[in-house]
């Protein structure tokens, strides 16, 4: 693969197509597990790992994959992975798991993982494959990312559980709902208004 | 070969089987570690509230054989709470209680010497509180001042007061702000304590 | 409502937008003599918030901004505790403008009101800011208007307002003399006050009790609120429903002995109810258009008030009527339009 591919695929899959604030898939994931920042970096890991390798392994197994069944055997494939994160959380990291609950299992119906193996692994090499999958999960991730700064800081007064100064201060009131479901809906909505917006306005200056 | 028809099937058999012989595998190889870390957080709750149990440099599964070892299951006598025996005599109980919060239960652990007269400490393990409000009561803070507590001889053992207000026996300071979760535990504190102390054998 | 098309404009004149201001005059007056300057300053940020808010929005739809956004930032100042944060008022207007009205498209265009929108989002947003902390009203006949808040003298901060208190069990009306005849501000826990039932109606009236800025005084809103009515400028028939059927509801209740449910007179006068039926109840975009609607919609924020403010855990139960019959009323317009052209119908039949 030259450059000049590698580069297309970022473009694509951080920016033009980006997951959440174009395909907007992913969702129930974004507004659940976006509280805190750490729990963030684990679930975006998570996904890193999950869309990757599952990209990969279908990739590699396109070529004897029949057509009919390969929806099954891609499940199959995302499964396995997301069991493996989450016995692993499970089991070294119970309180990571218990803070991101069942949204890690969740990862096997996240559309983003099903929709890099349908659009591109299934009829690609390993390499794009993988390349493709993983910057579409870090254009989720850097979203969810963004999300999560605002919600903690907001909500909590700190980021990665450090406080922040004058949010944790006294004046200000911590703004409890932003670290409650709702608060998602609210910064979720104005991350992906801004976003589209810039790139709305970006597509107009290139016409 | 790929166009034969049984091919499908046996492809899906064979990755189905290459599969879940790894997912088997590898969490045989964790189950112990799950196991412990499931009931963890009860456990934990337990030793923390029995004095001079907990030990913060063991792991979960080192925890997990210590509760298992060294504290009694409850049985009738005690009224449904753990305990901590030495040479067969009652050193401390460990009562699990729970009832409804603000927005859903609160499950915490409290523990009480042999005299049934001294808190030696509770541990809200489960709770889903509105986060910087109600869930403050979850924190050390507010949890450390149960610690040794006489319990009141008036109709509620517990009370909680105002923020800044002389405390007397039996009285703990409640989170500022958070109102309705306050009624709520000191409710379910006193409602589980009351019963337990009518039930448990002298 | 008239429509000026006043494009290069940056400011649309509404003539019944200028007259709810000037009723509101008297409540902001009553603000700052029981509260203090700061009252004032609060009103003024929150109408720069959001006239800037606004101006960015209606840029990009290139019309003027309207008048109507300041009554939104007044009422939405005048029902905050006098000790609000700049920052969550800040939140709140912009909320208020931005979420409530400008995305649904601009003035005329909301189905909520958008000061009851954006105070019941800090509400839930700050509960400590909004609940927990109420400044003493200023005594003697100057009031607060030396001083620029209330909320510095010692005893302020963590009281509660009557209206809780009573609520809450700890202030209890009576007629025994030894019942005291001040409003106390800060009750300890576990300790009942008497309070004398005329001094608790004097307090409502005057206005001279702890609670939102602008609106603890009764007779101050009726001035304003009498205004509106006169000139017709709010909806008649809202506010006679709502007021008796809440006024009603409460009687009946309180004759059946259903605890905690207050006497007619001291539930319509008390928590700024008659502000929010003549201003925000009224509000001619949120509020249904159909006579008929109208009264339906009085008695349903009525109903739920009277069931938020006593049985919920909530003390904001007009607030939360207010919005919910903002939800019903384009149905109720809906359902009367339909008997409507029933009716019309019919005689073509007969004939």
């Amino acid at each position: 693969m030259t450059n000049r591919q590698i580069k297309q695929l970022a473009y694509e899959g951080l920016w033009k197509n980006n997951p959440i604030f174009v395909q907007v898939l992913g969702i129930c994931s974004t507004l659940a597990v976006t509280n805190l920042v750490l729990n963030t970096i684990v679930m975006c890991a998570a996904l890193v790992f999950t869309v990757s390798l599952s990209a990969l392994t279908v990739s590699i197994l396109r070529d004897f994959t029949p057509r009919n069944i390969r929806m099954m055997i891609e499940t199959l494939i995302i499964a396995f992975y997301v069991i493996i994160i989450d016995v692993i959380l499970k089991a070294y990291w119970p309180q990571m798991s218990e803070n991101l609950g069942p949204y890690v299992g969740l990862i096997i119906t996240n559309c983003i993982v099903m929709g890099r193996c349908e659009a591109c692994a299934i009829s690609n090499p390993p390499a794009r494959a993988m390349l493709d999958a993983i910057f579409n999960a870090l254009g989720y991730s850097f979203i969810l990312l963004i999300i999560a700064t605002f919600r903690e800081v907001l909500g909590m007064g700190t980021f990665l559980g450090f406080g922040v100064p004058y949010f944790s201060g006294q004046y200000w009131d911590k703004w409890t709902i932003m670290v409650m479901p709702p608060g998602a809906f609210f910064v979720l909505a104005i991350v992906v208004w801004t976003f589209r917006t810039v790139q709305m306005s970006q597509e107009d200056k290139k016409k | 070969m790929k166009e034969k028809r049984w091919f499908p099937v046996m492809y899906m058999f064979v990755i189905t089987a290459i599969v879940s012989t790894a997912v088997i595998g590898f969490s045989q190889y964790t189950r112990e570690r799950v196991q412990a870390n499931m009931e963890r957080t009860f456990e934990i709750a337990v030793l923390k509230v029995l004095p001079g149990m907990f030990e913060p440099d063991l792991s979960f599964v080192e925890l997990h054989k210590k509760f298992q070892q060294e504290i009694d299951k409850p049985t009738d006598k005690t009224a449904g709470a753990y305990t901590l025996r030495k040479n067969g005599t009652i050193e401390a109980y460990a009562l699990p209680i729970e009832g409804q919060g603000f927005w859903a239960k609160i499950k915490a652990v409290i523990g009480i010497e042999a005299d049934k007269k001294t808190i030696t400490g509770i541990v809200i393990y489960e709770q889903t509180e509105t986060p910087g409000l109600g869930a403050e009561v979850a924190k050390k803070e507010f949890t450390d001042q149960f610690e040794n507590l006489k319990m009141s001889a008036q109709d509620k053992p517990i009370a909680f007061r105002r923020a800044g207000e002389e405390l007397q026996d039996g009285q703990v300071h409640a989170v500022t702000g958070a109102t309705q979760t306050s009624t709520r535990l000191e409710k379910i504190i006193n409602d589980n304590l009351i019963q337990w102390l009518e039930k448990v054998e002298n | 409502m008239k429509q000026e098309k006043a494009a290069h404009k940056l400011l649309q004149k509404q003539v019944i937008i200028r007259r709810v201001l000037l009723a509101l005059l008297p409540c902001i007056a009553g603000s700052i003599y029981f509260f203090g300057w700061r009252s004032l300053a609060i009103i003024i940020w929150a109408g720069m918030v959001g006239f800037f808010t606004e101006l960015i929005f209606a840029r990009s739809r290139s019309k003027p901004v309207t008048e109507a956004v300041f009554v939104t930032t007044t009422i939405f100042a005048l029902i905050m505790p006098p000790t609000v944060g700049f920052h969550v008022l800040t939140i709140g207007v912009i909320f208020a403008v931005m979420f409530t009205k400008e995305v649904f498209g601009g003035f005329g265009k909301n189905i909520f009101n958008p000061a009851l929108a954006g105070r019941c989002f800090v509400y839930i947003c700050f509960p400590i800011a909004m609940t927990a902390t109420w400044s003493p009203p200023a005594d003697g006949f100057g009031g607060a208007l030396g001083k620029w808040t209330t909320a510095d003298s010692p005893d302020a901060i963590t009281g509660a307002t009557p209206m809780a208190n009573i609520k809450a069990g700890k202030l209890v009306l009576s007629s025994d003399e030894d019942s005291t005849g001040k409003i106390p501000f800060d009750i300890t826990e576990g300790n009942t006050v008497k309070l004398k039932k005329s001094a608790l109606l004097r307090g409502l009236v005057t206005g001279r009790i702890s609670g939102t800025m602008g609106v603890t005084s009764a007779f101050l809103i009726l001035i304003g609120g009498m205004y509106l009515f006169v000139t017709k400028t709010a909806s008649r028939t809202i506010i006679i429903s709502l007021i008796a059927a809440y006024a009603v509801l409460n009687q009946i209740l309180y004759w059946s002995g259903v605890e905690p449910v207050p006497q007619a007179w001291n539930a319509v006068l008390g928590g700024g109810f008659l502000f929010g039926a003549f201003f925000m109840a009224t509000d001619p975009v949120s509020a249904p258009r159909t006579e008929p609607a109208k009264i339906f919609y009085g008695i349903i924020i009525a109903v739920c008030t009277v069931v938020i403010r006593n049985f919920s855990i909530f003390n904001g139960g007009l607030m939360f009527s207010i919005l919910i019959g903002n939800m019903f009323a384009p149905t109720l317009d809906n359902i009367v339009r339909y008997f409507k052209e029933k009716k019309n119908k019919q005689p073509e039949i007969a004939a």
